[in-house]
């Protein structure tokens, strides 16, 4: 009997006791809660680092203008977004279910003492949008500038 | 502090969410307008889709932050409770995916500077080729313009040298190597008495008298490459001889050959004949101060035996022998003292009058006393006398004594013939100052080969005792006595170089203020 023959037979006996005795071969596996926490950090992270590439990509490109000055300043304040809400994140989590008090309505919410750092956090990163609207600004200008100055050159060589 | 109000967070949620949504909505306005404006810039067609999924994201986060506080607000906690995780899974994939188009940046402006590169690339050359076109299309221009400068040029060196060729009065030609003549002017043509259609047919050889004179000056262009003032003879078309002084130029092909030559020929017939003249006038001259002394130391001792045969004469009767030969004696002197009274006035020698002379007048009394001869030789005389011709001052004898000589010539060289036509003309020349008097008869001429000898003194073609030989050179004496000069032509010049049979004499005779200040 050959290698080759031996090799077939000991094929054919395993496909035999894995349709004969299945046990735990799931084809699918449930994910569970935190998963989609950590898919949405992770996001923060790959944002940030995309942020980061995208900033030094700017700046050896070496192009002149204001408006990749402000692009640079959007990268700066989304890449600075993306840590504080990253950390907003992980304070939220971290919050102690009892920490919150809402009394007659939402609008009355109140964080519950004792103060700790954690909650200092969950308080500050809260307030993103002042760093995260400053950043969308900075896109909007800079797409302005740049469709400004495009527009006075092509003006230009009209004339 | 027991609490933190949590409110400030809601309302920067609520009031930064709507802010994100305006200026993302604004940068996304832009980065369109961009891409309309320069659709085929790379870049800014990537950064509108950069903005995009930063928009994209924005809207998604602001709208959850909205409708979570709004449901918070409502109390309906539980309602956004269902919903958040919808919320949560459609911003992580924004944020995906804003994080993955930003992450193809690089490669995109790598592209793009590629692009950018091969676009300036193309650029530079399209400004070099525009550039080139335009300095193509400016030397075209000026090329055109140069054309044109030097055609006009060349146009009015052309009718300079053409006009020089054609209007010029000595004959100008060409010929190629075979002698035979590719051009010649008009002039050329006419003093050769050719059409211009006749002279583009013709050769060297034709043209030539002698053939001698071809060789000479075919050799003299092949030796020098040019001919300087050669002296020839060329044949008319009528068979007589006219005088040229040749000067031409060899033409060379680019090897050097020699394919031709360019020629200028001046006619000198009229400058030799006048040449002619004034050497026979000088010998004529001299001749005369000869005659002079002669007939001047012959005639005191012809007078004498005159004198002495008249005396003797008287001694013997008439009948005697002796007074018959000395009747001989007496009338071979006065013989001999007429042809000295002849010389003398060749010579001028003898006495003339001054007076005012109406020339019409002194061909008119010589036609009256010839009339009778030349009816009787049917010689036919016409009178073309000008009315208006000035006065001169000289001899009337003397002058009608001329006329005489003139009509008698003309009148035996038509005696051969049996008659013919006499005509008498005068005119004046106001720019000359000069009153001309023409006899042109219809005889046969006068030979070239004597033309020259006819003013000579003793010089006939009459048989022995018929003429002295002295008629034409006292007319001679007489003209040029008052002043003037004797022209002769025969054949007779017509117009347009055309000829007729016979002898002109022309005298030429100043006005009465030039021979009285030649004579006075």
């Amino acid at each position: 009997m050959t290698q080759r023959m031996i090799n077939r037979v000991l094929a054919a006996v395993a496909l035999l006791l894995m349709v004969a005795i299945p046990g735990e071969a799931l084809a699918l596996q449930v994910h569970g809660e935190p998963e989609g926490l950590y898919v949405h950090q992770m996001a923060h992270l790959h944002y940030l680092f995309a942020l980061g590439y995208f900033f030094r990509d700017i700046r050896r490109s070496s192009f002149t203008g204001r408006g990749w000055w402000y692009l640079q300043l959007f990268c700066i304040f989304m890449a600075c977004w993306n840590l504080i809400a990253f950390v907003g994140h992980l304070a939220g989590v971290y919050l102690d279910s009892q920490a919150l008090l809402q009394t007659d309505c939402y609008l009355q919410t109140q964080l519950l003492s004792p103060f700790t750092l954690n909650k200092y956090l969950y308080f500050i990163t809260k307030l993103d949008h002042l760093i995260y609207v400053p950043a969308l600004f900075f896109l909007f200008l800079g797409l302005r500038s740049f469709y400004r100055s495009v527009a006075r050159t092509a003006a230009e060589e009209g004339r | 502090m027991n609490s933190l109000p949590m409110l400030p967070t809601i309302l920067v949620d609520i009031a930064g969410s709507s802010a994100n949504m305006l200026f993302s909505f604004l940068a996304l306005w832009y980065a369109f307008r961009l891409t309309r404006l320069k659709p085929e810039n790379l870049l800014w067609g990537y950064l509108f889709y950069v903005t995009l999924a930063i928009t994209a994201f924005a809207i998604s986060r602001a709208v959850g932050h909205i409708a979570k506080e709004l449901f918070y607000i409502t109390g309906r906690g539980d309602s956004w409770r269902a919903i958040a995780p919808y919320s949560g899974g459609i911003n992580t994939l924004c944020m995906i995916s804003v994080s993955a188009v930003m992450i193809f940046y690089h490669k995109g402006v790598q592209a793009y500077e590629a692009i950018e590169q091969e676009a300036a690339k193309l650029k530079q050359s399209k400004i070099r080729l525009t550039r080139a076109a335009r300095e193509l299309k400016e030397l075209n221009l000026n090329l055109e313009d140069k054309v044109e400068e030097r055609a006009a040029e060349l146009s009015k060196s052309e009718k300079k040298f053409r006009h020089l060729f054609t209007a010029s009065k000595d004959m100008v030609f060409f010929s190629d190597s075979s002698q035979a003549i590719l051009d010649m002017n008009v002039s050329g043509a006419e003093m050769l008495g050719y059409t211009p259609a006749e002279s583009a047919r013709l050769s060297l050889e034709d043209i030539f008298r002698h053939r001698d004179d071809v060789a000479a000056y075919a050799g003299k262009l092949a030796s020098d490459g040019f001919v300087r003032d050669l002296e020839a003879e060329f044949k008319k078309k009528d068979g007589s001889t006219i005088y040229v002084l040749i000067s031409a130029t060899a033409l060379y092909d680019e090897q050097g050959l020699m394919i031709g030559s360019e020629g200028i020929a001046k006619d000198l017939t009229r400058l030799k004949t006048m040449m002619e003249q004034l050497v026979a006038s000088e010998k004529m001259a001299t001749v005369g101060q000869m005659a002079a002394g002669i007939a001047h130391e012959i005639n005191t001792p012809l007078g004498i035996i005159l004198g002495y045969a008249q005396l003797m004469m008287d001694d013997f009767t008439k009948d005697s022998e002796t007074h018959q030969n000395l009747e001989v004696i007496e009338r071979q002197t006065q013989a001999s003292r007429k042809i000295v009274a002849d010389l003398l006035k060749y010579s001028r020698q003898s006495g003339s009058a001054r007076e005012p002379v109406d020339l019409n007048e002194v061909l008119t009394d010589a036609v009256a006393i010839t009339e009778h001869s030349l009816n009787l030789s049917h010689v036919k005389v016409g009178l073309e006398l000008a009315g208006d011709l000035p006065v001169l001052v000289g001899d009337p004898e003397k002058l009608r004594q001329v006329a005489v000589n003139m009509i008698s010539n003309a009148y035996h060289a038509m005696e051969a013939q049996g008659g013919g036509h006499l005509v008498l003309r005068t005119r004046s020349a106001p720019l000359a100052a000069k009153v001309i008097a023409e006899f042109e008869d219809s005889g046969e001429g006068i030979p070239e080969s004597i033309k020259a000898r006819i003013f000579d003194p003793f010089f006939t073609t009459k048989p022995v005792g018929k003429g002295t030989g002295l008629g034409l050179s006292v007319s001679y004496g007489i003209i040029r006595e008052h002043g003037g000069t004797i022209e002769i032509e025969s054949p007779v010049q017509g117009p347009e170089n055309t000829t007729r049979p016979g002898t002109l004499f022309r005298l030429l005779l100043p006005v009465s203020g030039q021979t009285a200040a030649i004579n006075g």
